[in-house]
C-alpha cells in the first residue's frame, strides 16, 4: 500500500456503506484499478458487509414476534389518567408564543404573572394595567447584572413589530415582524439588509392582545406565588415591588406607588437575569420606523432562522469558530447571552479582518447564530456549565463545557478537542 | 398500519388512547431494540430493555411536550435504561427453549463477527447496528441519534473499520 491507501481506505468504508459521493467514487476506482492490496481490503470489506447484512436480516426476521411480545405487555397496561383540563401554565409553557416572547420582547416574561392581590397601595394588578391596554411601548432590556457594563437593547413596540437597536452596534437597526415571523437587519453604515425567516414561529397578528390573553388564563394557575416586597429606592426612585414565582421563572416588578406604572421589570429564566427599565406606554409612534421595506441604496441577502432548532453539533461548531477563527486558538472567556452581546462588535471586526466574501460572512453569521441559540433556548436539564477560558483548542484532557440532555441521567461532556463523551454524574469535572 | 403524525397519535396517548400508543410503539420499536441491542451486544438483554423503554414511555407520555419528538424521546429512554443496566452490571438470564433457531444458529454461524461487534465501542457499535437494522440510511440514523449526517457517516465508517481489524485479528 502506498501512502495514498489510508484516504482509500476511507473511501472504501464509504463505499461499501453506500455514503461514497460520486467525485470520490470515481477518484476511488481510479485507485483500485492500480492497487491490488486495496482491491483485496474493498473485497474483505464487502464480503463482511454481507455476512452484517445476513446477521441483522436474521435478527430482523424475530422482529415482528418481538414487537407482538411488546404490545401484548402493553394491553395489560393503563395509560396514566389526564387531567380533563390541563394547567394554563403548562400549554403557554409549551406553547413557542411564549418561548419566543422572552426572546423577541423581554417584557413578555415580566407579565406572566397575574395573582389577585389585595392592598391599601397599588395592587399587582394595578400595577399590570397600563400592560394590558397599552398599544405602544417603548423600554431598555439588560442582560445579565446591570452593574457589568454590558449593552443596552433599546425596543420599541408598535402591534405585532418591534424595532430594536443596541447600544454598542449602532450602526444595527433590527425591525422584527412578528405577525409574519420575519426579521428585518440592517446595517445603516454598510448598507446591507437581510430578511430573517424564523421558523416555527406562529403568526402573531396583535401581540398586546396576545400577552392579555396570556395574563388572564394565567390568573387561574395554582402554582404561582406572588409576595409582596413593600418599597425600596432604586436609582434614586422610590418603588414598590412584587415577586411572582414559578417553577420555571422569577419576575419582580418595580412600580411607581403614586401612578402603578410599572418601571422596572426583572426576571430570572434558567441561568439568564433580564432586566427591562425605563418603560413608557401608549407613545404614538411613527410608523414608518417600523417598515419592513429594504431602504434605498441597500443590497439584500435571505436567510433562515430555526429559533428552537440549535443542537449540540451547532454549539461544538459555534466553540470551533470562536476558538479558531474568532479568538486565536482559545475558547472564549465565557458562553453566556451576555458575554456574547458585549463581545459582539469586536466579533464583528474580526470578521471584518478575515476578508471574508459576502456569503461566507452570512454563513459565519449563522452558524454563530445557531451557536448562540442552542444557550438561549437551551433544552437540557438543569444548568449548564462552562469551563474553557484559558483552555486552547486540540486540549483534549480538558473539559470545557456539560450538560444534562432531558429524559438522561448521564451528562455530554465536550472537551477542548471538542470530542464529547457521555459522563456519570460522579465523573463529572470538579 | 396507523398513518396519523406522531404528534397526533401522542396526543391522543395522552388521552388515554391505548390504540394510539400500540401504533407509536408499531413505528418505533425495531429502531429502540436496534438502540438497545447496540449499547447491549446481547439479544436478551436488548429485548428486556426494549420492552422496558417502551413501557417507561407509556407510563411517561404526558411529559413529552413535543409529541413531533417521541421517536428521539422513546431512543432517549432506552438508552439510559442501558446505561442503567450496564451500571448494574447485571446479567439476565433466559432458558433458550423457545429462542427461535434461527436467530440462535445466526448467531452460531457468525459467531466471530457477533463477538468483533460486541468488542467494538459503544459509540461505534450503537450506529452500525442502527445502520443495518434501518434499512442502510446514514441519513435516518443521524436523524434519530440528533447527529449531523457526516458525523453519521464518519462513525459509520469507523466502525467498519474497526470491525475488519477485530475480524483480522490485528486489533
Amino acid at each position: 500500500m502506498n501512502s495514498d491507501c489510508e484516504k482509500m481506505k476511507d473511501f472504501i468504508a464509504d463505499m461499501v456503506t453506500g455514503t461514497l459521493s460520486q467525485q470520490d467514487t470515481e477518484i476511488l476506482n481510479q485507485h483500485l484499478s492500480q492497487c491490488p492490496a486495496c482491491r483485496d481490503y474493498a473485497n474483505e470489506l464487502k464480503k463482511e458487509d454481507l455476512l452484517l447484512s445476513e446477521l441483522f436480516n436474521s435478527l430482523n426476521g424475530e422482529m415482528a414476534n418481538r414487537q407482538q411480545r411488546v404490545l401484548n405487555a402493553i394491553e395489560s397496561c393503563s395509560l396514566p389518567q389526564q387531567k380533563s383540563t390541563t394547567s394554563i401554565w403548562r400549554i403557554i409553557m409549551k406553547s413557542k408564543i411564549v418561548k419566543l416572547a422572552a426572546a423577541a420582547v423581554i417584557i413578555i416574561a415580566a407579565v406572566l404573572v397575574l395573582y389577585p392581590f389585595t392592598s391599601g397601595t397599588p395592587t399587582f394588578a394595578q400595577v399590570i394595567q397600563p400592560i394590558l391596554n397599552a398599544q405602544t411601548a417603548i423600554l431598555d432590556i439588560i442582560v445579565g447584572e446591570e452593574e457589568a457594563g454590558g449593552p443596552v437593547i433599546h425596543d420599541m413596540i408598535m402591534g405585532s413589530r418591534i424595532r430594536r437597536t443596541l447600544s454598542n452596534m449602532k450602526s444595527a437597526i433590527s425591525i422584527i415582524d412578528l405577525e409574519a415571523g420575519k426579521i428585518l437587519a440592517l446595517d445603516t453604515e454598510k448598507k446591507e439588509a437581510a430578511y430573517v425567516d424564523l421558523k416555527g414561529l406562529p403568526p402573531m397578528p396583535n401581540y398586546m392582545e396576545i400577552l392579555r390573553n396570556v395574563i388572564a388564563g394565567l390568573q387561574e394557575h395554582p402554582e404561582f406565588t406572588v409576595e409582596e416586597l413593600g418599597e425600596r429606592e432604586i436609582a434614586g426612585q422610590k418603588l414598590i415591588g412584587f415577586r411572582a414565582t414559578h417553577p420555571k421563572a422569577e419576575i419582580i416588578i418595580w412600580a411607581d406607588p403614586q401612578t402603578a406604572l410599572p418601571v422596572r421589570i426583572e426576571q430570572i429564566s434558567g441561568q439568564m437575569k433580564i432586566i427591562c427599565k425605563n418603560l413608557v406606554f401608549d407613545v404614538p409612534m411613527d410608523e414608518t420606523l417600523f417598515s419592513m421595506d429594504v431602504p434605498e441604496g441597500y443590497t439584500q441577502q435571505q436567510v433562515e432562522l430555526d429559533l428552537f432548532g440549535a443542537t449540540e453539533e451547532d454549539f461544538i461548531e459555534g466553540l470551533r469558530i470562536r476558538a479558531e477563527v474568532l479568538e486565536d486558538g482559545q475558547f472564549p472567556d465565557s458562553v453566556a447571552v451576555e458575554d456574547y452581546l458585549k463581545q459582539a462588535p469586536a466579533m464583528a471586526k474580526k470578521m471584518e479582518e478575515l476578508g471574508l466574501s459576502k456569503e461566507e460572512e452570512t454563513e459565519l453569521g449563522m452558524k454563530l447564530t445557531r451557536y448562540l441559540l442552542f444557550i438561549r433556548f437551551f433544552k437540557g436539564e438543569g444548568e449548564w456549565h462552562y469551563a474553557g477560558k484559558g483552555v486552547e483548542l486540540g486540549d483534549a484532557d480538558a473539559a470545557i463545557f456539560w450538560y444534562r440532555p432531558k429524559d438522561l441521567e448521564t451528562y455530554r461532556v465536550i472537551y477542548g478537542d471538542l470530542s464529547v463523551k457521555d459522563v456519570a454524574p460522579e465523573d463529572l469535572p470538579k | 398500519m396507523d398513518d396519523r403524525s406522531d404528534e397526533i397519535l401522542v396526543a391522543a396517548s395522552c388521552e388515554g388512547d391505548k390504540n394510539a400508543y400500540a401504533a407509536l410503539v408499531q413505528r418505533h420499536y425495531r429502531h429502540v431494540f436496534a438502540m438497545c441491542f447496540g449499547m447491549l451486544a446481547n439479544i436478551h438483554d436488548a429485548e428486556d430493555i426494549a420492552q422496558d423503554a417502551i413501557l417507561k414511555g407509556l407510563s411517561k407520555i404526558a411529559e413529552l411536550r413535543e409529541g413531533v419528538q417521541f421517536g428521539r424521546w422513546i431512543l432517549r429512554i432506552a438508552g439510559n435504561l442501558c446505561i442503567d443496566l450496564i451500571r448494574r452490571r447485571k446479567r439476565i438470564k433466559r432458558v433458550d427453549a423457545e429462542y427461535p433457531a434461527i436467530t440462535q444458529k445466526a448467531i452460531n454461524e457468525n459467531h466471530d463477527l457477533h463477538g468483533a461487534i460486541k468488542k467494538l465501542p459503544k459509540e461505534l457499535r450503537v450506529p452500525l447496528v442502527m445502520y443495518y437494522f434501518d434499512g442502510k440510511s446514514a441519513k435516518a440514523i443521524a436523524e434519530r441519534l440528533n447527529i449531523s449526517h457526516s458525523g453519521a457517516c464518519q462513525k459509520i465508517r469507523s466502525a467498519r473499520q474497526q470491525l475488519h481489524e477485530l475480524l483480522t485479528g490485528r486489533l
